[in-house]
C-alpha cells in the first residue's frame, strides 16, 4: 500500500515536470532542462522525468538549482536570467510565461488571505480590547495592571509576558477580583489561544475555583490545545475533581505527553516524557481511561491509532496488565493494517512506518509484560494475517533482543524464549521471502550478552530447524533448476539464500552459546556428527558458524578438532568452509591456532578447487603467517598468481588483484618488484578491468611503483570512463612514482587530458603530474589546447577563466626553465587581470544567487 | 579530488617570490624583508599543498630564497662598509648545510642543488647577482589540489586519544616448560598412557582490574578423548607487576602414535576470566609443545631402539622440511623399517661375512623386503626409469642397491652413488628415492654403530632438489676375538 502510493505520487511529479519541461522548451530555443543525478526505476517504466531537473541555458552568467518539482528551478532560473536577456529566441506558446502568471497570481492571493486574516485579527483584538477596558472601570484601581499585562500579552503572546502575568498573580493575588478571575475563566472557556498557557498557571496560583479549573484543564486536553502540558500539571494536582465523563476524551493528549512522538528534526532534543497525570488519572477512572484508549484504537485515523497504541505502553509501565484489554486491537492493526486505517494522500511511507513503530512498541512492551497472552493473540491473527503483517509482528519481537542506548546485554524474560521460538517456529510453516527476511533481521545480529542460557536450552530446536530448512532450501534450488523464466529462478534462489543466511544465524548463535560450555559445545557436535548421508551444505553451515565458538580457549578446543578434519577432508565445501572460518578469528584467536592447522591451511593455497584456494587466501590475507611457513606460503601464493595470470580465456581479475595486493605486500622483495615478477604484476594489472585495477592500485603502489612500467598502467588507468572526476586512488599512486617514471609517458599523460574534457580534475591533475615530472613544455601545451578546446560562452566563461589560470601558470614555469625571464612580467599581469575577471564574476554570480530561493509555486 | 583548489592562492605567492627575487639581484636594490615575508608564504602554501612532491619543492624554494636573502645582505653590507658584514656570507652557507641535510635526497629540488653549490663556493659579491638569476630560472611544479584538511571532530578525536594515557600492555610471555625435570625440546617424547610432570612458567606484564584468575589452556586440533593435559589457572599475585607465575600440572596421553602420524601439538593460550575483562593484546615466547608418543618399547619399528630413535629423525626430517609428499614418505618409511633393520642384523649376525656381487645382494635385499607383510607383492624388480633399469621400486619409489667392496664407506662417500639414484626418481616423478650400500670392504676395525649408516643426501640445494635416503650395511668384518690378537 505505502508502496503504491509513493508511486503515485512519484508519478504525477514526473507528469508535472514533463508539462513544465515542454514550458521550458517552448520559452526559448537556448533553453534546456538538465537532469542531476541518477535514473530510478519508476523513471524508466514510465519515460517520465522524475527526480531533480534545473533549467540551464549557454547565454545564462547564473546556473540553477536542480529541484525536484522542475518548476521550482525553473521560475528560479527564469528571475535570475531571462528577464531582460537578448539572446531569447521564443518557440510557441504555452511557454514558461503561463508559469509566471500563475506563480504572480497565487502570491497576490496569498497577500490578499494574509490581509483579511490581519484584518479579522485585528477586528478580535479590538473586541477583547473593548470587554477588558470595560472591566477596567468597574475594577479597582490597583487592578488596572493586570489589564495592562492582558493588553500586553494579547498583543504579544510571548513566554516572557506569560511570566510575568503569572509572576503577578503569585506576588499580588489580592489585586485579582473575582469578577477579573469570572473573565479570565471565560477566556479559558473560550479557548483564547494566546491566554491558555498563562491562565492555567495563574488561576492555580491564584487559588481559583479548583472544580471550574480542572473542567476547563480537560477540555484542553480534549481539545489537544498546545497547552497540553500545563493542562496535565493543573489536572494532576485536582485528579479527585475530574468528571469521569471528561476522562475518555483526554486519553489522547494525556498519552502523547506520557509518550511522546519522536520529533523528526535530527537536532532537536527528544522530549521529556510526562506520564504522571496519565497514570494519575488511569488509577483513579481505569475504566474511563480504557474506554478513552478504546475509543483511539478503534478509530481510523492514524494519528489518534498511534495515540492509543502509545497510551497502551505507558500503563504498562504502572499495570502489568493494561495491554490485556486492547491485545486484540493492537495486533489487528498490525496484522490488517490495510482495513482497519484511513491512509490518506498526505500519509507517506514515513508516517507509515512512524504508526507501526508505535504499534510495534506497544505490542513489545505487552510481550515483556504479559508474553504468554501476547503471543496467544498473535498466535490467532498469524493464521489469517497477510505477509506485511506477519512481517509487522515479526518486527515488534525483533525489539526483544535489541539492547538499548549504554546497555550491553540483555536480561532474560519468558518472552525472549517465546518470541524465540515464534521467530524460529515461523520458518517451518511460512514460504514467503518478506517473512524470512524479518526473521534473519533477528539472527544477522550476533548473539546479544545475556541470552546465552536461552539459546542453550533451545539449542536442540535451533539445530533441529537449521536441518529442517536445509531440505526446504534444496527443494527451492532444485526448483529454481525447472523454472521457465528468469524472473521465477532469480525469486527462488534468492529465497534460498535467504533460507541460508538463517541456518547461519541459527547455528551462529548456538555455537555462540557454547563457547563457554562445554555441555552445550557437545551438544553441537553430536547434532553436526548425527548428519546423514551426503549432505555436505548443512555440514558447511555448521562448520561455517564455529568462529563463533572459537572466542574462548574451551570454545577452541571443542571447535579445532572439526575444523581440522573439515580442512583435510574430502568435501571441497567443507575445507573452504573451515578457512572462511579461520579468516574470521580475531587476530588473538588466531595466534593460538597450532602449527598442524596453519600448515593445512598453508596448502589449501595449493588446493585445485577454486572455493578452496580463494578462502585460503582470504585467511592468509586475514592473518599474520608464522615465520616457518612463510616460504612456502609465497611460494604457493605466487603459484596461484602464475596460473590465475595465464588463464586469459576466463579472467578471474577481482581474485588474481587480491593474490598480487598480498604478495607485494606481505610476501615480496625489494629486488622482485624490481625485476621479473613486478613486472609480471604490472602486466597483469594492465590486462584487467580497470575498476578492479583502480580498487587496489593504492594500497600495492607503495611497494610497485618501482617495478617495470607501472608508471605507464597507471597512467592508462586515467583513461577509464564512467569516473567525472579522476579515481583519487589512481591520482595518489601516480603521485607516488618518481618524477623519472612519469617522463617517458608524458605524452600519453598529456593525449589523456586533452581528450577528457569533460572531467574536471583531470587536466589539474595531469599539469601537476607533468611539471613534476619536469615536462613543463607538454604541460604548458596540455594547458593550452584545451583552454583552445573550452566553448567561449557566458555559461562556460568560469571554466575557461579557471583554465587561463592554469595556462598562465604553465607559461610562466615554461619560461622560467626556458630563461626567458623578460617574459614574466607580462604573464604576471595576465595573471592579476584573470584573478581580479575572476573575482567580478563571483561577485555578480553570488548577487545572482542570494535571492530567496523558497519562493511560492502555483499548483 | 576532495581538498579543493589552491592553484589561485598559490602561484601568486610564487610570482610574487621571483619578482623580488629578481629585483633584489639588482645591487642598487637592498630590501630583504620583503624577500623573506615572501619566503615564509612559499613555506605556509607548501603546507597545504596535496602532491607532496610539489610542497616539498615549494618548501626546498622558500629555504633558497632565505640563502638569496642573506647573501643579498652580505652585499650591501659589504658595498656599505658595515661591520661584520661576513657574518651574511656565513649564515648563508650554514643554511646551505641545512638545506642539503633537508632536500639533498629530495629528487624534486635536484634543480635547486645547482644553485646550493654557487652559494658555496661564493667568493665575491658580484657572483650574488648570477645567484639570484639561477634562482629565478629555477622552474617549479604547479600546484593545483589543496590538502584534505580533517574536520574539528577528527581533530578533536584524535587529540583526545593522544592525551589519554594508555596503561602498559597487557602481555603474557611463557618463559617456560618443563616436562619431568626436562626442559621440553622442539619435539618432545612421551610415552603414552603414563603420567607425565608438566611445569610451566610465565609472566605478566599487569594484571587487568576486572579479572579474577588467568587461565592457561592447551589448545590443539586433537579430539578431546585422545589427552589430557593441565589447564593452569593463576589468581592475581601480591606485589607489583610484572608478575612471574609458576605452576605445575600432570599430562597424559591417552593414544600412541603410528610412524606415519604427526606429533600432537598443544598450543598453549592465556585468557583472563571472566571473558569480559581485558583480554591480553600478545601472548609471546615459546607457548607450543609438540610432543611424540609412538611407543617404540611396546611397538618397535626396527626392533633397535636406537635404530628407531634415528629413522624417527630422518622422517621428521623429511617431514618438516618438505621433502616428500605425504604418500611418498610413507612408502619410504615403509621400506626404511626393514631395510634398517636388516643393517642392524648384518651387524649383529654378520650376514655378510665375505665380498659377495651388487646381484646376490640384490638377491638377499629383495627377499628381505618381500618378507614385509606391507611390501610383499608391491616390490618390482627391474622396473624401468629415466631409460634405465632401476634395480627395486615399491609404490614408485626407487631402491638403488650398490656395493662397495674395496675401501671402507661412511655416509659422505655415498654421494658418488647419488647421481644414478637421483635419475631413476626424478625419471618417476618423485622428490625421493633410497640408496642401499653394503660396504664389504675388507676391515680391519669393528663395525660402527648401524644408526650412522643411514642419512639423507640431497642432489640439487634448491627445494626442487631430490632427497635420497642412504642406508650402509656393514658387512665382511674380521670376527670379534681377531681384534684381540
Amino acid at each position: 500500500m505505502p508502496r503504491d502510493r509513493d508511486i503515485e505520487k512519484t508519478i504525477k511529479a514526473g507528469e508535472r515536470n514533463r508539462d513544465v519541461r515542454e514550458l521550458v522548451h517552448n520559452w526559448c530555443t537556448n533553453a534546456r532542462v538538465e537532469k542531476f543525478g541518477g535514473t530510478g526505476l519508476i523513471e524508466v517504466g514510465t519515460g517520465l522525468p522524475i527526480g531533480h531537473h534545473s533549467m540551464a541555458c549557454d547565454y545564462a552568467p547564473a546556473g540553477g538549482m536542480a529541484t525536484w518539482d522542475l518548476a521550482e528551478s525553473a521560475l528560479h532560473f527564469y528571475d535570475n536570467n531571462c528577464v531582460g536577456c537578448k539572446h531569447r529566441v521564443p518557440h510557441r506558446l504555452p511557454n514558461l510565461t503561463q508559469l509566471v502568471i500563475e506563480r504572480d497570481a497565487a502570491r497576490d492571493q496569498d497577500r490578499i488571505e494574509r490581509e483579511q486574516e490581519a484584518s479579522e485579527r485585528r477586528k478580535r483584538l479590538a473586541a477583547r480590547q473593548e470587554e477588558r477596558d470595560k472591566l477596567r472601570l468597574s475594577s479597582p484601581h490597583e487592578s488596572a495592571t493586570i489589564f495592562d499585562l492582558l493588553d500586553e500579552l494579547d498583543r504579544k503572546p510571548n513566554s516572557e509576558n506569560e511570566e510575568k502575568f503569572v509572576q503577578t498573580a503569585k506576588l499580588a493575588p489580592e489585586i485579582f477580583t473575582e469578577e477579573i478571575i469570572d473573565h479570565l475563566f471565560s477566556l479559558l472557556e473560550k479557548a483564547e489561544g494566546w491566554f491558555l498557557s498563562a491562565g492555567l498557571q495563574a488561576l492555580s496560583v491564584l487559588n481559583a475555583d479548583a472544580g471550574r479549573l480542572t473542567n476547563c484543564a480537560m477540555q484542553m486536553l480534549a481539545h489537544g490545545f498546545g497547552v497540553a502540558n500545563e493542562a496535565a500539571t493543573t489536572v494532576l494536582s485536582n485528579v479527585s475533581l475530574i468528571r469521569p465523563e471528561s476522562v475518555p476524551a483526554a486519553v489522547r493528549s494525556l498519552a502523547m505527553l506520557a509518550h511522546p512522538p519522536p520529533s523528526r528534526m535530527s537536532f532537536a532534543h527528544p522530549r521529556k516524557p510526562y506520564g504522571e497525570p496519565l497514570f494519575a488519572v488511569y488509577r483513579a477512572f481505569p475504566e474511563e481511561v480504557r474506554a478513552g484508549v478504546h475509543q483511539l484504537l478503534s478509530d481510523r485515523h492514524p494519528m489518534k491509532l498511534r495515540a492509543g497504541a502509545n497510551a497502551v505502553e505507558a500503563l504498562l509501565a504502572i499495570d502489568r496488565m493494561a495491554s490485556v484489554p486492547f491485545l486484540r486491537s493492537i495486533v489487528a492493526v498490525l496484522t490488517r493494517a490495510e482495513t482497519l486505517v484511513d491512509f490518506d494522500d498526505r500519509f507517506g511511507r514515513e508516517e507509515e512506518s512512524e504508526l507501526f513503530g508505535d504499534f510495534q512498541t506497544a505490542l513489545t512492551a505487552s510481550m515483556e509484560a504479559v508474553p504468554q497472552e501476547t503471543d496467544d493473540t498473535v498466535e490467532s491473527f498469524l493464521s489469517t494475517a497477510n505477509p506485511d503483517g506477519v512481517v509487522r509482528i515479526l518486527r515488534s519481537y525483533r525489539q526483544l533482543f535489541i539492547t538499548h542506548g549504554q546497555e550491553r546485554s540483555l536480561q532474560e524474560t519468558p518472552a525472549h524464549s517465546r518470541a524465540l521460538k515464534r521467530l524460529v517456529g515461523i520458518t517451518s510453516v511460512s514460504e514467503k521471502f518478506d517473512v524470512f527476511m524479518a526473521v534473519v533481521d533477528v539472527f544477522r545480529m550476533s548473539l546479544p550478552d545475556g541470552l546465552e542460557d536461552l539459546v542453550r536450552r533451545e539449542q536442540t530446536y535451533l539445530l533441529g530447524a537449521t536441518i529442517v530448512l536445509e531440505e526446504f532450501k534444496s527443494e527451492l534450488l532444485s526448483d529454481a533448476r525447472t523454472c521457465k523464466t528468469g524472473l521465477e529462478v532469480m525469486e527462488k534462489r534468492n529465497l534460498a539464500s535467504l533460507v541460508g543466511q538463517i541456518q547461519e544465524g541459527y547455528t551462529k548463535w548456538c555455537a555462540s552459546a557454547s563457547a563457554d560450555d562445554a555441555t552445550a559445545a557437545k551438544g553441537y557436535f553430536e547434532v553436526l556428527r548425527g548428519i546423514q548421508g551426503e549432505q555436505d551444505s548443512l555440514r558447511a553451515v555448521f562448520i561455517s558458524a564455529l568462529n563463533q565458538m572459537m572466542v574462548t580457549a574451551d570454545g577452541l578446543n571443542a571447535a579445532l578438532p572439526h575444523i581440522y578434519t573439515a580442512l583435510v577432508g574430502a568435501s571441497t565445501l567443507l575445507r573452504a568452509s573451515a578457512l572462511e572460518v579461520l579468516a574470521e578469528l580475531s587476530p588473538r584467536h588466531v595466534d593460538a591456532l597450532p602449527d598442524l592447522l596453519n600448515e593445512a591451511m598453508m596448502l589449501s593455497l595449493a588446493d585445485p578447487y577454486v572455493i578452496v584456494h580463494r578462502a585460503a587466501v582470504r585467511a592468509v590475507e586475514r592473518k599474520n603467517v608464522p615465520e616457518r611457513f612463510r616460504k612456502s606460503t609465497k611460494a604457493l601464493l605466487f603459484n596461484l598468481i602464475l596460473a590465475y595470470s595465464h588463464n586469459d580465456a576466463k579472467r578471474e581479475d577481482d581474485f588474481l588483484m587480491n593474490c598480487i595486493s598480498l604478495y607485494v605486500n606481505r610476501f615480496s622483495t625489494a629486488e622482485e618488484i624490481a625485476g621479473d615478477n613486478g613486472a609480471l604484476f604490472v602486466h597483469q594489472m594492465a590486462k584487467m578491468e580497470p575498476r578492479i585495477a583502480m580498487k587496489e592500485i593504492g594500497f600495492v603502489c607503495k611497494r610497485l611503483s618501482v617495478a617495470q612500467d607501472f608508471a605507464k598502467m597507471a597512467i592508462n588507468l586515467l583513461k577509464t570512463e564512467g569516473y567525472e572526476g579522476v579515481d583519487e586512488r589512481t591520482a595518489r599512486a601516480l603521485r607516488e612514482l618518481e618524477s623519472d617514471a612519469v617522463y617517458p609517458h608524458r605524452a600519453s599523460l598529456a593525449n589523456i587530458a586533452i581528450e577528457n574534457l569533460e572531467r574536471p580534475d583531470l587536466i589539474p591533475l595531469s599539469i601537476e603530474l607533468l611539471t613534476g615530472a619536469r615536462a613543463w613544455a607538454d604541460a604548458a601545451r596540455v594547458s593550452r589546447e584545451v583552454l583552445d578546446k573550452i566553448p567561449d560562452t557566458v555559461r562556460d566563461n568560469p571554466r575557461r577563466q579557471r583554465m587561463n589560470l592554469l595556462r598562465i601558470a604553465s607559461d610562466y614555469e615554461l619560461s622560467v626553465k626556458e630563461g626567458k625571464l623578460e617574459k614574466l612580467a607580462s604573464l604576471e599581469s595576465e595573471w592579476i587581470a584573470t584573478q581580479e575577471a575572476i573575482k567580478q564574476e563571483e561577485k555578480e554570480d553570488e548577487r545572482r544567487r542570494s535571492s530567496f530561493f523558497g519562493f511560492q509555486v502555483p499548483n | 579530488m576532495r581538498g579543493g583548489e589552491v592553484l589561485s592562492s598559490a602561484f601568486k605567492s610564487r610570482i610574487d617570490a621571483n619578482k623580488l627575487l629578481l629585483a633584489a639581484s639588482n645591487v642598487n636594490d637592498a630590501g630583504t624583508s620583503e624577500l623573506r615575508t615572501a619566503a615564509d608564504d612559499l613555506d605556509l602554501i607548501s603546507g597545504v599543498i596535496d602532491f607532496a612532491g610539489t610542497a616539498g619543492s615549494y618548501a626546498a624554494m622558500a629555504d633558497v630564497l632565505r640563502i638569496a636573502a642573506s647573501l643579498i645582505d652580505w652585499r650591501r653590507g659589504v658595498v656599505n662598509a658595515e661591520l661584520e658584514a661576513d657574518r651574511f656570507l656565513r649564515a648563508a652557507k650554514e643554511r646551505c648545510k641545512i638545506w642539503r641535510g633537508e632536500f639533498e635526497t629530495n629528487r624534486n629540488s635536484a634543480a635547486l642543488l645547482g644553485v646550493i653549490g654557487k652559494v658555496e663556493a661564493i667568493a665575491q659579491i658580484g657572483e650574488v647577482e648570477d645567484v639570484c638569476r639561477a634562482v629565478c630560472s629555477v622552474p617549479l611544479p604547479i600546484p593545483y589540489f589543496q590538502r584534505e584538511i580533517r574536520s574539528g571532530n577528527n581533530l578533536r578525536a584524535s587529540r583526545t586519544e593522544h592525551e589519554r594515557v594508555e596503561p602498559a600492555e597487557l602481555t603474557v610471555a611463557f618463559l617456560r616448560f618443563v616436562i619431568d625435570g626436562i626442559p621440553a625440546r622442539e619435539t618432545h617424547f612421551l610415552r603414552p598412557r603414563e603420567t607425565h610432570d608438566l611445569e610451566i612458567e610465565v609472566r605478566v606484564s599487569r594484571w587487568p582490574e576486572e579479572a579474577v584468575e588467568l587461565q592457561l589452556t592447551p589448545v590443539s586440533i586433537e579430539l578431546a578423548g585422545t589427552y589430557d593435559f593441565p589447564k593452569f589457572q593463576f589468581t592475581k599475585p601480591i606485589g607489583e607487576p610484572p608478575f612471574v607465575l609458576t605452576e605445575r600440572g600432570r599430562a597424559i596421553l591417552n593414544a600412541a602414535q603410528s610412524l606415519h602420524a604427526r606429533p600432537f601439538e598443544f598450543k598453549y593460550t592465556a585468557e583472563f576470566r571472566p571473558h569480559a575483562s581485558e583480554q591480553p593484546v600478545a601472548v609471546v615466547g615459546q607457548r607450543t609443545l609438540r610432543v611424540e608418543s609412538i611407543d617404540v618399547e611396546s611397538s618397535p619399528i626396527t626392533g633397535y631402539p636406537a635404530m628407531d630413535r634415528k629413522l624417527l629423525g630422518i622422517r621428521d626430517q623429511l617431514r618438516s622440511q618438505r621433502l616428500a609428499l605425504d604418500e611418498d614418505l610413507k612408502s619410504c618409511l615403509g621400506l626404511l623399517a626393514p631395510l634398517c633393520n636388516l643393517a642392524c642384523r648384518a651387524i649383529q649376525d654378520a650376514l655378510f661375512q665375505e665380498k659377495i656381487g651388487e646381484a646376490q645382494f640384490q638377491r638377499e635385499v629383495r627377499n628381505e623386503l618381500r618378507r614385509a607383510p606391507h611390501i610383499g607383492s608391491q616390490l618390482e624388480e627391474h622396473p624401468h626409469a629415466a631409460g634405465g633399469i632401476t634395480d627395486l621400486s615399491f609404490k614408485g619409489i626407487p631402491i638403488e642397491l650398490k656395493v662397495e667392496s674395496d675401501r671402507r664407506l661412511t655416509l659422505t662417500d655415498c654421494q658418488q652413488f647419488i647421481e644414478q639414484t637421483a635419475s631413476y626418481v626424478i625419471g618417476k616423478g618423485k622428490s625421493v628415492g633410497i640408496l642401499c650400500v653394503l660396504d664389504c670392504s675388507p676391515k680391519d676395525a669393528g663395525p660402527n654403530p648401524a644408526e650412522d649408516g643411514i642419512g639423507i643426501l640431497r642432489r640439487g640445494s634448491s627445494a626442487e632438489g631430490v632427497s635420497i635416503v642412504t642406508v650402509i650395511v656393514q658387512g665382511n668384518h674380521p670376527r670379534p676375538s681377531s681384534h684381540s690378537r
